[in-house]
């Protein structure tokens, strides 16, 4: 089986050597592979977002290393992880996913046109994807037209329109109503069998989790069960 | 107390922010502060100046009625018996007067009069050079010292012994010769008194003189050589009053006429030097006032008949508070569009700051602050930031004004000595007024908005729309200024809706009815942004003020005929040139940045590449933030359409005038002028031509003619039959001689005003046929220089005359006194008057010019042209009669601009005035003075043009001020977008990236800026040029300054890049983790 994730002894710690110092990852290691979906569980200020923020290369880390498919992105250049975000990861924020002065459909358009694509064939695409969640109505609207589920809906059709092979989400389904939240997690399983796509989702939510193939907890940075209890 | 905590807290809380609205408000101060000590510097500048040139003169007495004092015996019919009016006497008896020596320190007496003087081994000669008698043993009234700090005695003095001043010897020496004991020569001439004699009047006569001085000495420019900025010729009062005597005598000698009545030492001057406590104007005035009353005493009744006692300090000090005040107003006019651009600056900063802390706003709104609470803490945190600003801002402006010190010395030809910064604790007052008012002013709209958030809809983090119409506010202006537009059209009489086109013939009714139907254009418009849309609304208010300026400057400037125009009507075309502009490209800013986007995608179209999305978010965020946008490049437009048009209405001034110079002077490049008449039986004109067939040596030019004009006395015409409406004037007389070379065909081509609107004059044929202006020209100069006789209105003959403009001031418009076809008077020597028809007017020539020392070319009145015939009998050529004193020539240089003409000036000074010269030996020393014609075209310009440039400087400190409020406002807003940017930076976009979006965003704004301005700019000065009434204005071009625009396109673009590089690199550099965290 390929290895889409695997984080050696991942240690950051935060305002190193002050008063303030925190501890926010102490030496995480764990692999994920590649087609899995992987809930991240853990009481709040355990970790989770720091996690997921470090293995896209937005902070980095205080040591060990973190490979994601064959890169250690511990060791990539600034222009190199921009590349591996844009062409490999979709993010999905826990607060703050959109750009309030681009419509819904422009906000989906975003990556694709970094890549390099035509306005018209992003335009096509995004529209098709927003239409396929749900929001055929709201192609031109607004972030602020738009209610906390539709725009997390919108920020997760954004992350998924480039079919990333590793999808990192903070809390994706964390403002949508228990439906909702089921419609988004039948999306991602399908993206996830169709496209082989990993995920690896941040969950407060014991039902999400028991959707996905497997749990992580983590607590003070340290992982304490990992599909099983760590012992 | 909850409001102060809150502030306070703010205040230090927010250091980033804050100091972004420190530097605003410490900009604006600064300006304030600047412009301010910038004209009371400028005014004590020219006051210093102007009192340099006094000396150390504090009053003086000079004569009224003849050149110089007289005695006893010649007024013995006027003044009171048993009087003896020796000036000496009255010195004496003013010396020992109680009042007097009150008040006086010293009394002085000066003889001085203008010399011509000639360096006679150089050629070198300079005209109208004071030559002052300065008693020997003077006291009181400083010293002349030369340059090594030793004192120049005029005791040391013997006869024909001077000393000159260092500006006139740097005129007359070359740089590395010897100045002392040199010879110089100097002539002159002055009239001799007419004395009304009993029964027998004594008429007035010229008498001349010539002599040789030797240069002892060279003072500096201090002391008593302050005076006329030390260039003049100090010699002892003795030996001016021999040279004096002896010009008298010999003419005594020559003629029979008996030369009586400046006593046997005749001075002109007594000067007066104040004790030392007399130092200020009001004890001056009083001074002044008791001291009057005492000379009134000792001369007697007739003192203000026949003396001027003139109060020199206070009047150069009131004239310069005029001079200061005027420039003072222009300053604040020119200041007040930078003001209003770093306004824009402080706004843009404030309402920054506080939407950036919208959502705390939102809390604090959530736990119970009253809205009152929220505006009153922003406002208390604005009032500490202007409170520390403005303390700054005093130190700013102080360092503005220094700059604008040294602009104006260098402008103005200011010693830097006489200008030190002046900042008064009312300069103080002012800026702490200013700070506070601008941090409250600029805080209060932006800090009511955000009190009025939305709180549930901050909370989320997002903004609500703007309505889409304006509040009560529009409705309740709009319908007070519709009603009031109206009022105001109708109850006008000169309104565009009585008098159509005809309203607007005349400046002042065209500026009138510009506000009014700028009025008709903004109320309604503000209604239609209450009822239908506040785009709508604004648009068409926006457009009617850019189409009614537009207007105004291309259609109803060519229909006005009448009136001059102050600054008034161009201010209000500018303001609504720039806030329209504004408004217009604000409003629509959505549809701008559309197409700025496509534009942009057009250009962007291969495969691969991210800019597409890089110009989305930056075009996006741009018609997202409209206000802000519109702000940045409000800021921008402004200050441009200031300096461009500044730029080239200076620039057009400057180079636009070279038409009308080649058209005034088209034929002759060589003007000379003569100390003394020199007698037709000379022929000069013959000497010269002659003498350069062969090139010069200094210039290798060849003169190809020289005419001669004979310039009459001072003399005064009448307007009226009677002799009432006295114009003082000089006549010029013309032969054929003077117009004509020798293969007889026309050369000098004078330009005629309008002959061709003015009634037409009848020479035997008509010359309303003739198509070219020039042949016009030719019929009248032709009718004039064969002294031909043309109708008067009652259809009798009489001599034609060429008048200059005349004009009157009547309630602010000037009116034209005379037309072709009317009538003037002029003294006959035989008494009685004689009736002139004048033939035409005269516009620009380079003769009338030069006369009136200043000033646009045309711009003067004074020199009327009349044939030579009238020599004879006309009383103002009384002692004239047969010389010539004006010439004007043709070399072959081809260009009026070349070099090389100033150098055959000197050939030709050197043919003439050099001892031992040909012409000299043989006929003797003129004083020949000549210069290029274009000089007096440069020279008029030059005052004009380092005025210009002056504004200029100073307003580009606003562009300073600009740029310095564009990098405030691109840092803050890149710090408020530090989420959005690591949320780019998680979807992939590399640094690069960002820093283009940010870039593009910023430069697309500076360009809209740059575009407004440079239109705004051109179109105004376009609208100066054609505003400005009169000869010189209407033939002014414009001219666009390719230099100075490019230079103000690359600081522009450049600006905006580093503006957006800087804090753009930085926004890149934050890692993303920590830009997502970011709440602001
Ligand atoms: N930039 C930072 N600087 C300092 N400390 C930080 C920073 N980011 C996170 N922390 C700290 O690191 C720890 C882990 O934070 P993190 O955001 O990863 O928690 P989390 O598990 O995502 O919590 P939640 O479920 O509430 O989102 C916390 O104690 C937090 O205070
Ligand atoms: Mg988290």
């Amino acid at each position: 089986m390929k290895k889409m994730l695997e984080l050696i002894d991942v240690k950051k710690v935060y305002n190193q050597g002050k008063t303030n110092e925190v501890v926010a990852l102490d030496d995480i290691s764990l692999t994920i592979n590649e087609g899995e979906m992987v809930a991240l569980m853990g009481p709040s200020g355990s970790g989770k977002s720091t996690l997921l923020n470090v293995i896209g290369g937005l902070t980095p880390v205080s040591s060990g290393k973190i490979f994601v498919e064959e890169s250690d992105v511990t060791k990539l250049s600034e222009e190199e992880l921009a590349a591996l975000r844009r062409d490999r990861i979709g993010y999905i924020f826990q607060h703050f996913n959109l750009l309030e002065y681009l419509t819904a459909e422009q906000n989906v358009m975003l990556p694709l046109l970094i890549q390099g694509y035509s306005l018209n064939n992003a335009s096509t695409k995004a529209t098709t994807l927003l239409r396929e969640l749900g929001l055929g109505g709201r192609v031109q609207h607004f972030p602020r037209e738009l209610s906390g589920g539709q725009e997390q809906r919108v920020a997760i059709s954004r992350s998924l329109i480039t079919t990333p092979a590793l999808i990192l989400g903070d809390e994706p389904t964390g403002d949508l109503d228990l439906s909702s939240s089921e419609d988004v997690m039948k999306l991602f399983r399908r993206v996830n069998k169709e496209n082989k796509q990993t995920l690896l989702l941040v969950t407060h939510s014991e039902f999400i989790g028991s959707l996905c193939d497997r749990v992580i907890r983590i607590d003070d940075g340290k992982i304490v069960e990992n599909g099983e209890l760590v012992k | 107390m909850v409001i102060i905590g809150l502030s306070r807290k703010y205040v230090f809380r927010r250091p980033s922010q804050n100091l972004a609205v420190l530097l605003g408000i410490f900009l604006g101060v600064s300006l304030f502060i600047g412009i301010q000590v910038g004209s009371d510097t400028l005014a004590q500048g020219f006051g210093a100046v102007a009192k340099h040139n006094l000396g150390s003169k504090d009053a003086a007495i000079t004569n009224r009625v003849t050149n110089f004092f007289v005695d006893n015996n010649t007024y013995t019919n006027i003044l009171p018996s048993g009087k003896n009016t020796y000036a000496q006497n009255y010195l004496n008896e003013l010396r020992s007067n109680s009042t007097v020596n009150q008040y006086v320190g010293s009394l002085s007496q000066r003889l001085q009069f203008s010399v011509t003087v000639v360096n006679d081994l150089l050629g070198t000669i300079e005209i109208s050079e004071p030559f002052v008698g300065i008693p020997k043993n003077e006291t009181g009234f400083g010293d002349l010292t030369n340059k090594n700090n030793q004192i120049l005695k005029i005791s040391d003095l013997k006869p024909g012994e001077v000393y000159i001043g260092r500006s006139l010897a740097n005129l007359l020496f070359a740089k590395n010769d010897k100045i002392i004991g040199q010879n110089l020569t100097i002539s002159g001439s002055f009239n001799s008194l007419a004395v009304p004699f009993g029964k027998f009047p004594i008429p007035s006569s010229l008498i001349s003189y010539n002599k040789s001085i030797l240069v002892k000495g060279v003072f500096e420019d201090n002391g008593k050589g302050k005076e006329q900025l030390s260039r003049f010729i100090a010699a002892p009062l003795s030996w001016v009053q021999q040279v004096m005597k002896d010009a008298l005598q010999s003419k005594r000698a020559k003629s029979v006429l008996p030369v009586i009545g400046y006593g046997v030492n005749p001075i002109n001057q007594i000067i007066v030097h104040w004790k030392a406590d007399v130092n200020t104007n009001d004890k001056r005035t009083m001074a002044f006032n008791a001291t009057r009353d005492a000379f009134k005493l000792i001369i007697g009744p007739q003192f203000s008949q026949f003396y001027q006692y003139s109060n020199s300090i206070v009047v150069i000090d009131s004239f310069v508070k005029l001079i200061a005040d005027s420039l003072t107003l222009l300053l604040n006019v020119f200041g007040s569009l930078i003001a209003f651009a770093a306004v824009l600056v402080i706004v843009n900063i404030q309402s920054l700051a506080l939407q950036s802390r919208e959502k705390e706003t939102g809390i604090v709104r959530a736990i119970g602050a009253s809205r009152f609470q929220i505006t009153m803490t922003n406002l208390t945190e604005s009032l500490f930031l202007g409170i520390i600003g403005s303390a700054f801002g005093i130190l700013g402006g102080a360092a503005y004004g220094q700059i604008l010190i040294l602009i104006l010395s260098y402008s103005f030809g200011i010693s830097l000595t006489d200008l030190s910064l002046v900042i008064t604790t009312q300069i103080i007052i002012n800026s702490f007024i200013a700070g506070i008012v601008l941090s409250q002013i600029t805080g209060l709209i932006p800090a009511i908005n955000a009190s009025r958030v939305n709180i549930a809809e901050v909370l989320r983090g997002i903004k609500p729309p703007s309505s889409e119409k304006f509040g009560k506010k529009s409705l309740y202006l709009g319908a007070i200024l519709t009603v009031l537009a109206i009022f105001q059209n109708l109850l006008y009489q000169d309104s565009v809706f009585y008098k159509g086109q005809e309203a607007f013939t005349n400046f002042t009714t065209s500026e009138t009815n510009y506000l009014n139907i700028l009025t008709l254009i903004v109320g309604p418009s503000l209604l239609l942004a209450y009822y239908r849309s506040k785009k709508l609304g604004l648009t068409l208010a926006s457009a009617g003020l850019v189409f009614w300026a537009y207007f105004n400057i291309f259609v109803v400037f060519d229909w006005i005929k009448t009136g001059s125009g102050g600054l008034n009507y161009i201010l209000y075309l500018m303001f609504s040139l720039i806030v329209g502009t504004i408004a217009l490209i604000g409003t629509n800013l959505d549809f701008i940045a559309n197409v700025g986007e496509w534009l942009f995608n057009l250009f962007a179209r291969t495969k691969k590449t991210p800019i597409r999305g890089t110009s989305m978010v930056a075009f996006r965020q741009m018609r997202s933030k409209k206000v802000r946008s519109t702000l940045t490049f409000a800021l921008f437009a402004t200050i441009l359409t200031l300096n461009i048009f500044l730029g080239t209405f200076s620039y057009s001034f400057r180079y636009g005038f070279d038409n009308v110079i080649l058209t005034a002077t088209s034929g002759s490049d060589v003007m000379l002028l003569t100390g003394q008449p020199i007698p037709n039986s000379v022929n000069y004109s013959k000497q010269l031509t002659d003498h350069f067939q062969t090139p010069g040596n200094n210039s290798g030019l060849k003169l190809n003619f020289v005419k001669g004009f004979t310039y009459s006395n001072p003399t005064t015409g009448y307007l009226q039959k009677n002799g009432s409406l006295k114009r003082g004037g000089t006549l010029l007389t013309v032969n054929s001689n003077s117009l004509w070379d020798s293969k007889g065909s026309w050369i000098l081509k004078f330009n005629l005003l309008d002959n061709k609107t003015g009634t037409p004059f009848e020479t035997g044929k008509n010359i309303q046929g003739q198509p070219s202006a020039n042949k016009e020209d030719e019929a009248v100069w032709k009718a004039l220089s064969n002294n031909t006789y043309i109708p008067n209105k009652n259809g009798t003959l009489r001599p034609i005359i060429l008048l200059n403009t005349l004009v009157s001031f009547q309630g602010g418009q000037v009116k034209q006194l005379k037309r072709p076809g009317d009538s003037v008077w002029l003294n006959l020597t035989t008494g009685g008057l004689q009736e002139f028809v004048v033939g035409s007017i005269l516009g620009e020539n380079p003769l009338n010019s030069q006369s009136q020392g200043g000033g646009p070319p045309g711009a003067g009145s004074g020199i009327w042209f009349v044939s030579d015939q009238w020599t004879q009998n006309l009383t103002a050529y009384s002692g004239l009669t047969t010389s010539q004193n004006v010439f004007l020539g043709q070399s072959n240089a081809g260009d009026v601009r070349s070099k090389s003409i100033d150098r055959l000036i000197t050939d030709i000074e050197i043919f003439s005035n050099k001892n031992g010269s040909a012409f000299r030996t043989k006929y003797g020393l003129f004083g020949v003075y000549g210069f290029s014609v274009y000089s007096i075209f440069e020279a008029q310009l030059e005052g004009q043009f380092r005025f210009f440039g002056f504004l200029q400087a100073f307003t580009s400190m606003g562009f300073v001020v600009g740029i310095l409020g564009l990098f405030v406002v691109a840092y803050r807003s890149v710090a408020e977008r530090k989420r959005e940017i690591g949320m780019l930076r998680a979807l992939g976009f590399r640094r690069r990236d960002v820093l283009y979006a940010v870039m593009l965003e910023l430069i697309v704004t500076g360009l809209i800026g740059l575009v407004i301005g440079i239109i705004n700019g051109i179109v105004l000065a376009y609208g100066i040029i054609r505003s400005g009434s009169g000869s010189a204005g209407t033939s002014v071009q414009l001219l666009i300054p390719i230099d100075i625009l490019t230079i103000y396109i690359a600081i522009t673009l450049g600006s905006a890049l580093l503006a957006a590089v800087l804090p753009g690199l930085f926004g890149s550099r934050i890692p993303p983790s920590d830009a997502l965290r970011y709440t602001g």
